[in-house]
């Protein structure tokens, strides 16, 4: 490609990328980018807690045997916001839940050992609650009209967990198999604003329904869900999970 | 229209108008008659009930032109005419005066249906044999104009006429197909082998005594398939059999016996018991563990509350 028309299409997406920033409102004269005060987040992702891990199994894998697949987690985030300069950061609680269903084992009735699978269905319930710190990066977002927001949260994690066979909570020599874990966690992911794509209908959006910008994002965490060491169910994970989130 | 109205002497204008708000008036007073058996609209009754009597509630509205006493009839079949047959049986005529109540009850003696007693050559109640009735109703109110109940009164019959069946007849056995073991229970997988709204009986025959028989241990709507046994004994042979009963009360025969015997079973906690896991469990998710999360929840609520006011 000869030099002038190198020049033309650099001017030409010049062009276009000042016209798009002025869609979104962010040179002078335009209205103001309203301040968003949190963000709501809906996400879904593959989770499968580290239960075969614990030390005490010696290597043996009741979750595996058992189940064989990771859980279906679902998570409903709200985030607070109190700095935004260089991004945002503030606070965030979370609340997931997760179940996951499989067939019982048939017992010997002298040995107790297994001896095939049974008809009657067991399952396992998790529902971990996370209190977290959040920072997003998103005044590339907001002033360079970059439509990706990187971002990072960190906090404590509480993972309440029970199970059941037939239906019912299960009694295994007097233990019920109900109980809660503590733990701690780190999430990283990158969001990519919507309103990049159709700003008109972000707009929209705003006046609406007020809400400010529209991402939809991925994000990995790595979570130790083990009360800190202590023995009994591990409940640590490392999993992707991918959703939505509105600022408004 | 309009023109007309407008081309009207002031006298005949005022007479047209007096008499459509008339009419209008007429036509919003609509009579109308609801029967029902036992307040509801379809009743089954079988052999155990043949003593006993139910309650024909009815109700009419804009009683105030009613011509005639309601009549009230039991009448073999799906549809009702204008007026009872002979072989139709007639309760007791509501009269003008009762009818000013807006409702109220009369009483059919099952005993009393047509083609049930021995007067009209009937089987008999209590008899094996499938009957379906209406119970139907009449009154005339006044029509013309101005109304008069002279020549030309009008017929109200009620909206809908409620069906009341006599059931004598026994479902037949259902088949008991499958007994699944599972950890103190059996599972009883059962078809019905008939289309009516069929309840299945589940009884069940102790191993511990020789001399025991059949006791009722579950029962369940035969569209479920399946009903649970429970508080067996792991390991002991139980003998189960299945009744049908259907909504008249009419039971069948047993199906044929099935065997089973439940087993131990592990669940995942059991499981993960058996190879080692150092949980304890036990804890109660409604008490004292959720305290701490609980607590965060709610400061972070509170803060996200206080500075939501502060900002706006």
């Amino acid at each position: 490609m000869r030099t002038p028309q190198v020049a033309l299409a650099a001017a030409a997406m010049a062009l276009a990328v000042g016209a798009r920033a002025q869609e979104v409102g962010t040179h002078a004269g335009e209205p103001a980018i309203p301040p968003r005060g949190q963000t709501l987040e809906l996400k879904l992702g593959s989770f499968t807690p580290l239960i075969d891990r614990e030390a005490a199994l010696n290597g043996k894998t009741p979750y595996a045997d058992t189940f064989g697949t990771p859980m279906l987690l679902g998570e409903v985030e709200i985030d607070r916001y109190f700095y935004q300069g260089i991004g945002a950061a503030g606070a965030a609680l979370s609340v997931g839940y997760a179940e996951k269903y499989g067939r019982a084992s048939v017992l010997d009735p002298t040995t107790r050992l297994v001896v095939g699978p049974s008809e009657e269905a067991t399952a396992l319930f998790v529902v971990p609650i996370r209190l977290s710190g959040v920072y997003r990066f998103d005044w590339a977002a907001l002033h360079y009209n970059v439509p990706l927001v990187p971002y990072v949260k960190a906090g404590i994690i509480y993972e309440p967990w029970w199970g059941t066979k037939g239906g019912q909570i299960e009694y295994v020599n007097g233990r019920r198999a109900v109980g809660g874990r503590w733990g701690y966690g780190g999430t990283a992911g990158l969001s990519l604003m919507l309103d990049w794509f159709e700003p008109r209908l972000a707009r929209d959006f705003y006046a609406d329904l007020g809400v400010v910008h529209t991402y939809v994002f991925g994000e990995y965490t790595l979570a130790e869900v083990n009360s800190f060491g202590a023995a009994g169910l591990v409940l640590s994970s490392r999993h992707f999970m991918f959703g939505v989130s509105l600022d408004f | 229209m309009a023109h007309a109205l407008l081309t009207t002497p002031p006298m005949r204008l005022a007479l047209s108008i007096a008499m459509a708000v008339a009419s209008g008036a007429a036509l919003g007073q609509t009579s109308g008659l609801t029967l029902q058996i036992q307040s509801t609209d379809r009743l089954v009754v079988g052999p155990s009930q043949c003593g006993a009597n139910v309650p024909v509630n009815w109700a009419v509205t804009s009683v105030s032109q009613v011509c005639t006493s309601l009549r009230i009839w039991v009448t073999q079949g799906t549809s009702c005419a204008t007026a009872p047959s002979g072989s139709d049986f007639s309760l007791p005529d509501v009269t003008v005066t009762e009818m000013q109540a807006g409702q109220g009850t009369v009483t059919l003696a099952l005993a009393d249906l047509p083609g049930l007693t021995a007067a009209d050559g009937g089987a008999g109640c209590g008899a094996a044999v499938r009957q379906e009735y209406r119970v139907c109703g009449t009154f005339k109110i006044a029509g013309g104009y101005p109304a008069s109940c002279g020549a030309s009164q009008t017929d109200v019959s009620a909206s809908s006429a409620p069906a009341l069946i006599y059931d004598g007849e026994p479902p037949p056995p259902p088949t008991l197909t499958a007994l699944v073991p599972l950890d103190s229970s059996l599972v009883a997988k059962v078809t019905a082998n008939s289309t009516d709204t069929i309840t299945i009986i589940l009884q069940v025959k102790e191993p511990s005594d020789p001399t025991s028989v059949y006791t009722t241990r579950d029962t369940f709507s035969a569209d479920s398939g399946s009903g649970t046994i429970t508080g067996l004994q792991n390991g002991a042979t139980y003998s189960v059999i299945a009744i049908a009963e259907d909504e008249a009360g009419n039971q069948s025969g047993p199906s044929a016996p099935l065997t089973g015997s439940p087993v131990p079973t592990s669940g995942f906690f059991g499981q993960y018991t058996q190879d080692g896991g150092a949980e304890k469990g036990g804890c109660s998710i409604a008490g004292g563990a959720l305290l701490w999360p609980a607590a965060l929840a709610l400061a972070f609520a509170g803060w996200f509350a206080i500075s939501r006011r502060r900002r706006s």
